[in-house]
């Protein structure tokens, strides 16, 4: 056969592209299942639960930085600018995970939760501003 | 997708699924999840256009000569007659598609090595900035990039249909040339290149100019082995070098990435045209 043969060694490259493109397909179904990140998270409580704490901690380093700036800039910022850290404290602990689930067995509908969901998000982020916003 | 039954098959798909993506990457303001959906798209596309390659590279000889067509007309009175007229189509396909197994040269293979080289070492300098989702999507992207690249390639095989690809993917070029032309800045372009250092081998783009060096040097060694078509090589080396400038001054962002599709899958077409041969063959048919 003239044609067959010169281009019959190609078995490495057919495999290297077919699983090259099976590992896109999978990292495919990813990006459209939950961003690529927060898919194993399963549970809805657990899901929101992690969020509020990675508010917390986003909430922190707000603190962190506005503190470096009342460190080394006196002129700019007033004296009376204070931090509240104790109800950052007191939001973190109560929003401990287990606690949390705790408190949404006694609550009696899903709605409920929502809304306390949207409120500890809000009242955090206020916090997080509001140092920023008494210069 | 077979080349047995088809004279050049997922061609429209393929191309149907180049202009989805790149006008898309224009006009949408493109998220996780739909930049997700695309790359299943170019994921199961490339797995088959891989499938029927291999389909020819192994089979070619048992799919030719031996089709069990005759099986499903014997009963009818123009059985042999059909049968000897689906092989000769058979064959004819057959042919066409052992010229799309070009694009498994070993040129084409070393682009591919040193372009997952630029990938990783990317996704390795810029893993401690980005998030997870952020990473994955540029792979995705780079992925439909060399997909594009790759699959044109092998449909480039026939002049008929290269000069439509060319048209389509100009089209394509211009059109996102047109909508980005406000991201350009143009008094950027000398102090790019000035800041661009060539030695520094912790930086990626290193491993680009790398990369589009090779393919200069590929086309340009074409040239030496065939001036046949030279007018191809030439338009090629003028797109890489247009592609390589405009790397410098457009500012990266994720309607960019159109531009690039719609470049690399137009520089497939002269990348595998640079290769190939004008001349006609006269085959002798002899009766056995």
């Amino acid at each position: 056969m003239r044609f067959a043969n010169p281009l019959h060694s190609r078995r490495g490259a057919f495999l290297f592209i077919a699983l090259f493109s099976c590992l896109q397909i999978t990292i495919g179904f990813f990006l459209i299942n939950g961003n690529g990140r927060d898919s194993v998270l399963s549970d809805k409580n657990i899901r929101s639960a992690q969020l509020i704490r990675s508010e917390i901690i986003k909430g922190k380093s707000y603190i962190a930085d506005a503190k470096t700036i009342i460190n080394h800039s006196d002129d700019v910022i007033n004296d009376d600018a204070t931090i509240d850290e104790e109800a950052f404290a007191f939001l973190a602990n109560s929003i401990e995970p287990a606690n949390y689930n705790e408190s949404i067995k006694n609550s009696k509908s899903e709605n409920k939760y929502d809304i306390e969901t949207k409120k500890l998000i809000e009242s955090l982020a206020t916090l997080s501003t509001i140092n920023y916003r008494e210069k | 997708m077979s080349y047995y039954s088809s004279k050049h098959p997922g061609l429209y798909l393929y191309m149907a699924l180049v202009i989805i993506s790149v006008t898309s990457f224009l006009f949408i303001d493109m998220g996780a999840a739909q930049i997700g959906m695309l790359t299943i798209f170019w994921g199961i596309f490339t797995a088959l256009r891989t499938l029927t390659l291999y389909e020819i590279s192994e089979h070619y000889e048992t799919y030719a000569y031996n089709s069990d067509v005759s099986k499903n007309h014997n009963s009818q009175p123009s059985a042999l007659a059909y049968d000897l007229m689906h092989r000769m189509n058979g064959i004819h396909n057959m042919k066409r598609g052992m010229l799309a197994l070009s694009c498994l040269h070993e040129r084409t293979i070393l682009w591919f090595l040193l372009a997952m080289i630029y990938m990783t070492f990317q996704l390795h300098t810029l893993s401690s900035e980005l998030s997870k989702s952020a990473l994955m999507e540029d792979m995705s992207i780079y992925f439909i990039i060399g997909a594009t690249f790759w699959a044109g390639q092998s449909y480039a095989y026939s002049a008929k249909i290269s000069r439509v690809m060319l048209f389509i993917f100009l089209t394509l070029f211009l059109l996102s040339l047109g909508i980005l032309k406000s991201d350009f800045s143009f008094d950027m372009f000398y102090p790019a290149l000035l800041q661009t250092s060539f030695l520094d081998f912790e930086n990626p783009q290193v491993i680009l100019v790398i990369l589009t060096l090779y393919s200069v040097a590929i086309l340009l060694f074409a040239f030496v082995q065939n001036n046949k078509s030279a007018g191809n090589i030439l338009l090629g080396i003028c797109l890489i070098a247009s592609l390589s400038a405009l790397h410098l001054i457009l500012e990266p962002s994720r309607q960019a990435s159109a531009l690039w599709i719609s470049g690399w899958s137009m520089f497939a077409l002269f990348w595998v045209r640079a290769y190939g041969t004008r001349e006609k063959r006269y085959i002798l048919y002899q009766c056995e």
